[in-house]
């Protein structure tokens, strides 16, 4: 009796010990640095209680609040795969330290200033380094194609933005 | 005889001689003694009242098969108890309760570990305090984002899927 008392609770012991933590392990639920993944703000409010959003809303001027409105439905009528790859960036975005984080938000915000054509040469340029594993992205980085096509300013920008590049 | 009701015990010493309980010398010493003291006296009328009342009283009729009902009702009782059948006729929870305290240091120390574990129902419904300048600069973030047009392979659901 004593025995099989003493396998019970080895059992169970064990289940304890093995299905947790491999249920906390389950994929995408930990960041690539292992820090619990949390939603992003927008899904946070949008997981919210209607009387909630309302709450939250109501601390904006009511022009504001409309356009914060427009701009959340206009997110969450994206196409799956798409908000799947923009929360993906988001949130390599903010696992980057403070300083990192500010740095490629200003080269964001320089990419955005660039003219149609080379914000399209360095869209493709970024797609084809998506593609590649990432000890492969540096050196396409250094490659005398991209030094040859982009100026310095834009690769600085390619070099910001590959950092957000979803893992190949 | 000294009297009874000095003694700590004296009144059960008294109902007890008026239920017929006492030794007959016990009894012959009492009622000796009931002679000469008012206050057993009084006492032991008293008690005699409430014998004859509840002698007065009628007797309700047991009904024949009153051992028979009752066996049904206590048979009844053991039966609604199902899950007993379950366990093994010597069942005791004795054991169970360390292996139940182990397991509560375990979960609490896994929960130590990882406290969001758990928080999966939490995130789902968060509280107020989430700041909506948060999701300002969430949605800023995501257009700028959205600026650079990378799809990139497909990647695994995110926590937070579309809603």
């Amino acid at each position: 009796m004593k025995r099989i008392r003493s396998i019970i609770c080895a059992a169970i012991l064990l289940v304890c010990g093995v299905a947790l933590p491999a249920q906390a392990r389950q994929a995408g639920r930990f960041t690539r640095r292992g820090v619990p993944r949390a939603a992003t703000p927008i899904d946070e409010f949008l997981r919210m209680s209607p009387e909630d959003r309302r709450k939250a809303l109501d601390q904006l001027p009511p022009a504001k609040r409309r356009r914060l409105e427009e701009r959340i439905q206009r997110f969450n009528q994206l196409p799956a795969p798409e908000q799947q790859n923009l929360r993906g960036m988001y949130d390599r975005l903010n696992e980057l330290p403070a300083e990192r984080q500010t740095a490629v938000r200003g080269s964001l915000r320089e990419f955005a200033a660039q003219p149609a054509d080379r914000k399209k040469a360095m869209r493709q340029a970024l797609r084809s380094m998506a593609s590649l594993p990432e000890a492969e992205r540096e050196a396409r980085m250094s490659s005398p194609e991209i030094r040859s096509r982009f100026s310095q300013q834009e690769q600085g920008i390619l070099r910001s933005m590959s950092q957000l590049l979803p893992p190949k | 005889m000294e009297c009874p009701l000095e003694d700590e015990h004296g009144v059960e010493l008294i109902l007890a001689f008026c239920a017929a309980r006492l030794a007959p010398h016990q009894d012959a010493e009492l009622q000796g003694h009931a002679r000469s003291c008012p206050r057993c006296r009084e006492l032991m009328d008293a008690q005699q009242i409430v014998w004859r009342a509840l002698d007065q009283l009628p007797a309700g009729e047991v009904p024949l098969d009153f051992d028979a009902r009752v066996y049904q009702r206590i048979a009844a009782e053991q039966d609604r108890a199902w899950w007993r059948l379950l366990l093994p006729r010597k069942w005791s929870w004795r054991p169970v309760l360390p292996v139940a305290a182990a397991c509560a240091v375990l979960m609490a120390a896994f929960l130590l570990k990882s406290p969001d574990l758990f928080s999966v129902g939490r995130q789902a419904a968060p509280a107020p305090s989430l700041q909506i300048e948060q999701v300002e600069h969430a949605l800023d973030d995501m257009d700028m984002l959205r600026q650079l047009g990378v799809d990139g392979p497909p990647e695994k659901p995110h926590p937070a899927e579309r809603i």
